[in-house]
């Protein structure tokens, strides 16, 4: 799996850096417990500052994507829930809560509808 | 002084060792000044890119080249410098009178010539040639996405029998009394070699570790994967250096101990089937070094994705 950096992109480096290794997380090239380069190392090697590097593991870490053990370095998270499985789940949540309630099953999608269209 | 010797040298030693000295000495020069003929060079181009696997970009022949280039006068100059220096213990050690010289002086010419072929191997690089994108491995390349498995383990193994064998010799005065038959007490070949042969494996475990780390300034994936092949190289040859030094100072060990055991009488084994014993291991362990297959282990490991559009003509 290689990383690519385009100077004369409108796209600032960090972010290319960010998007790249999420898609790449994403497609199952990076797995769990994949070892990622060192900031120095990488930032030499595409000709960047180690800020910058650094910038992009910082929000990658923040995102749940990847986490730093210490002195060992920088490894990739197991894979964190996707959107539709996040989506499900408050979905399942407010459905509970609303048969509690004893709403009927038409008024609960009515409400959901409602708020959307407010 | 220098010249009583060098006359000496010239009475004592056998006429076949000279014989087989020339030859060998001869084909390191042929092969130095091969090296400077175009069509000799494009053919170490070609070979090398068959090796890798890899379809070679116009703009990074020249650094392939002169990588290559530079490995093969490696070899040269240390493989001349290891049959002088192999006709000198010839010499001094009379082991052309009923001994190995042969063994030693083919020991010299590849012992040295591998060693030469990884010092000058190391400084081989790819390097970014456009101004565009640059590109970089994701995650962080170990040793063994340079080196196969097996062969990191066979120069380990290799220098750990060298060291188990001349341990035994060692041991033998203590255990038995036992006189070194051919060779002078104090001075051992095994004890040299097994030391070069720690050294070259440490050179590989460290230095093979510090190559890895070096940055890679490449610009498409094509270079970075000619840079992953070149340093494969490199690190295949302080492999194969260890291997070689690790297999010829445990032969030496042992033919020690034969000579020994000959010479207090104890009959353990003759000369020449040690010869013959120890020919084989070299020959095994020369024609494992001299596998260039596992260059292409760096697309297997690195490159795995993206072989398919790596291999054959860019």
């Amino acid at each position: 799996m290689i990383l690519r950096i385009d100077p004369s992109s409108a796209t600032p480096p960090f972010d290319q850096l960010r998007v790249q290794v999420i898609a790449h997380i994403g497609s199952g090239a990076m797995v769990a417990g994949t070892r990622l380069p060192t900031v120095r190392r990488l930032a030499a090697d595409l000709g960047l500052a180690p800020n910058t590097v650094a910038r992009a593991y910082k929000e990658l870490e923040a995102a749940g994507f990847i986490e730093t053990r210490g002195r060992a370095g920088s490894f990739v998270r197991a894979a964190p829930e996707s959107v539709e499985q996040q989506a499900l789940g408050a979905a399942q949540t407010y459905v509970e809560r609303l048969r509690e309630l004893g709403v009927s099953q038409a008024d609960t999608v009515a409400y959901v509808t409602t708020f959307l269209q407010s | 002084m220098l010249g009583d010797v060098w006359s000496n040298m010239v009475f004592h030693v056998a006429l076949s060792t000279w014989v087989v000295a020339v030859l060998l000495g001869g084909s390191c020069v042929l092969l130095w000044f091969s090296t400077h003929v175009p069509a000799v060079q494009r053919r170490l181009v070609a070979q090398a890119s068959t090796a890798a696997g890899l379809g070679l970009p116009h703009a990074s022949a020249p650094m392939v080249r002169a990588a290559q280039v530079r490995r093969v006068r490696g070899f040269a100059v240390g493989a001349f410098l290891g049959v002088i220096v192999a006709v000198f213990f010839v010499y001094l050690l009379g082991a052309d009178r009923g001994g190995p010289a042969t063994v030693f002086l083919l020991g010299g010419f590849l012992i040295v010539g591998a060693l030469g072929r990884a010092v000058a191997s190391v400084a081989g690089e790819v390097k970014r040639t456009g101004v565009g994108e640059r590109v970089a491995h994701g995650r962080r390349a170990r040793l063994a996405d340079y080196v196969p498995r097996w062969k990191r383990v066979g120069a380990r193994i290799a220098v750990s029998l060298s060291l188990a064998v001349l341990g035994i010799l060692v041991m033998l005065p203590v255990t038995r009394e036992l006189q070194l038959a051919v060779f002078p007490e104090r001075f051992s070949l095994a004890v040299v070699v097994s030391g070069l042969a720690v050294g070259a494996l440490a050179a590989f475990e460290i230095g093979g570790r510090l190559l890895v780390a070096r940055p890679q300034t490449t610009a498409s994936e094509r270079e970075l994967a000619w840079d992953d092949a070149l340093r494969s190289a490199a690190i295949l040859d302080l492999v194969a250096a260890a291997s070689l030094l690790g297999a010829f100072g445990a032969f030496f060990a042992v033919q020690e101990i034969a000579m020994a055991l000959q010479g207090s009488g104890g009959g353990l084994a003759s000369v020449e089937a040690v010869n013959v014993f120890a020919f084989a291991v070299l020959c095994a362990g020369t024609a494992a070094s001299a596998l260039t297959s596992s260059r292409r282990h760096t697309l297997r490991t690195l490159h795995a994705d993206a072989a398919p559009r790596l291999v054959g003509p860019k």
